[in-house]
This record gives C-alpha cells, structure tokens and sequence, in this order.
C-alpha cells in the first residue's frame, strides 16, 4: 500500500528534526511519500527547502507545503495566493471558525487543519462542509492533536473530530489523516493512522484511503498544476 | 460572521437523552466534587474512546447542592453505559456516596417539570 503523510513540521519551523532524519524515520515506517509543512515567514525559506531537499537521495516522494496562520480573511487570501505558486500543498491553520469557513470557500486551498483545535464545538458546520465539498478543501484529522492531549482533553478532542467525521461523511468532503508530527517520535506508520480514523467513524476502505489514495491525488493535482498541465476545467493528456 | 458554527439541520442534530440522578451521601456534596467522580468513573471504567461515544454533558445550572439532584445529558444508545458507570461511584471527594439514577427523559423540559419540581419553567430556559 502507498501510504503518504502529508503534514510533517521539520526544523524550518516548530519541528525538531531536520528533514534528512525526517525522512529516514518515513524509510523506517514504510511511507510512499512525505510533505514538509511548515510556517515559512519568506519565499527565500521555501527556496532552501527545496534545495535541501533535492540534495537528499532517497526513493521516497517528498513534496513541500506551506501552512499559512491568519488572523483575518483577507489576511489568508493574501497570503494563499503568494505560496500557492511555489509550493505543490497549502494547508490552513485552522481553529478559528471564520479562518476555517474562509479557508473551505477557497479552491486554491487543499487542507485544512484540525477545524477543532482549540475549541470547545468542532468548528465546522453543514454549510462550511458543503463548501469543503464544492471546492475539494480535504478536512484533516491531526494524529498529534490526540497523542499530547489527556483524559478529559483527549476525550472532547475524539468526540469533536468524530463530529467532523459524520459531516464530512454526509456532504461527501475528502477527509485526510496525518500525523501532523514536530518531531520524528510523533510520525507514525499509514495504517496505524488509518486504524484512527476507522475508530473515529469512517468504514475500514475508506480509513486506509485517507492515508493513501486521498493525499497521492492531490499532490498529483498539483504538481500537474504547477506544471502547467491543468487549468480550470481542462487537463492536458500525455499521449 | 460569528465565531462559532451554525445549528446543524434537526435531521443532522444528535439525539440527547436526558439522565435524572440523585446523590446519596452522608454529607453534603458539591458540584465541583462530584463532576470529578464522575468524569474519573467514566474514565477509569469505559475509557477515553468509549466516554467520548457518551457525548456525556453535566448540565452546571441544574444541579440542585440541597436536593443533591441533577441532570447528564448523553446519547441515546449510551444511556446503559452512563448509568453503569455511575453506579460504580461511591465516594465523592472525601465522603461515601452513590448515585442513583431516578429516570430518563427525551426532553430536558419534561426533566426539569416532571423531576426535579420546577413549576416556572421560563427561568431556566437557557
């Protein structure tokens, strides 16, 4: 099974690890392909990563994306469209339920973030899913969000997510597992986050999808995208 | 824009069940006391994954210290799972207790008319 995990922070922002151990411990766990994700401050930051990055010689399929934080929503739009061209994910903090419905109206987006952080509801409603919907916004479960939360925390965590989970069910919006790791120890094999995701609601095929299938599509998207092989509503087809 | 989610649909809202109990105690017992048993009870006996199934809520306003009764709101097909649970309590901060569990109600309206005495119902109506 190609299993990806597509929101991992590495030492260019909050992580701990450099990327080169970063991908050794993916070696370890048997992953297809990785992201980097992180807060990049400049586009210069990007630009090393990449060169860091292409100096690495390994079979797995690293790609780069960017988390964009936002206060406002004209902030985030901001600041969407100046990483959208250079990186092939942008992922949203999300939490705040203006920043979570703003980033879901948004095609250029393509994750995001535990809608729950932070909060006491689970931060999507049947109007924000329907835009997920529309605009393939994937809503992800963060695996971190429930391996540094206890007891009583740990319990309105699952029960927030489960709650996203029968929404996004229900409108159909593409659900993503990841690890969301900031240091190599918090990265975890594909099917063991599939495991999460069965528990949380979601039917065996369809768990195992939102670690596989699900993220290798939109990283492919992009990359065709970046290429220049895709525009709204048209595909260019390798003969 | 507000900051926080819109009501759901009533077709996709959770169902609630509302659980009415009594603490039977040698003295009296406060609200902070008995919402740490019980989220320990829950805990220790159904687990972190079971009691977030529970959708379990100790309803703060309606807890009555000189009656000792209150109200859990939790799901419907949970409602076996809170009350075994409850009954595995006996003792609440420093003194004996057990809690019994009077009734379930669909509504919170007919709780609070039917068993815990309110007769003006416009008061509590938050």
């Amino acid at each position: 099974m190609r299993f990806y995990d597509i929101h991992i922070h590495s030492d260019a922002s909050i992580g701990e690890n450099s990327v080169e151990e970063i991908v050794k411990q993916a070696e370890r766990l048997g992953l297809k392909g990785i992201a980097i994700t992180d807060y990049f401050s400049s586009l210069k930051d990007i630009k090393q990563l990449k060169e860091r990055i292409s100096n690495i010689n390994t079979d797995i399929d690293i790609s780069i994306g960017a988390i964009v934080r936002a206060e406002t929503s004209d902030q985030l739009k901001k600041m969407v469209r100046n990483v959208r061209k250079h990186v092939e994910l942008v992922l949203v903090h999300g939490g705040d339920y203006r920043i979570n419905r703003e980033a879901v109206e948004m095609p250029e987006v393509d994750v995001l973030c535990h809608p729950e952080l932070d909060r006491r509801d689970c931060g999507m409603d049947h109007i924000t899913v329907k835009s997920a919907a529309e605009n393939k916004v994937a809503i992800e479960i963060n695996f971190r969000e429930i391996l540094e939360s206890f007891k009583k925390h740990r319990v309105y965590v699952i029960s927030n997510m489960k709650k996203n989970i029968f929404l996004a069910k229900k409108y159909e919006a593409p659900i993503i597992v990841t690890s969301g790791a900031a240091s190599i120890w918090g990265m975890r094999a594909g099917r063991e986050l599939a495991a999460f995701a069965f528990l949380l609601g979601l039917p065996l095929a369809d768990a195992i999808n939102t670690v596989s299938v699900v993220p290798e599509k939109i990283i492919e998207v992009n990359r065709e995208k970046l290429a220049g092989k895709r525009f709204p509503g048209v595909r260019e087809v390798d003969e | 824009m507000e900051d926080k989610p819109k009501t759901l649909p009533a077709s996709l809202r959770a169902k609630r069940r509302y659980i009415i109990f009594e603490v039977v105690s040698e003295k009296p017992i406060d609200y902070i006391e008995l919402v740490g048993a019980i989220w320990r009870s829950f805990l220790d006996f159904l687990g972190e994954l079971k009691t977030s199934e529970l959708n379990f809520w100790l309803i703060k306003n309606l807890y009555d210290p000189k009656t000792q009764r209150g109200i859990i709101r939790c799901s419907p097909d949970q409602v076996e799972y809170v009350r075994a649970a409850l009954s595995l309590i006996d003792q609440i901060g420093e003194t004996r207790a057990l809690i019994k569990v009077n009734s379930v109600t669909g509504t919170i309206k007919s709780a609070k008319k039917k068993y815990l005495g309110f007769t003006d119902l416009t008061d509590f109506e938050k």
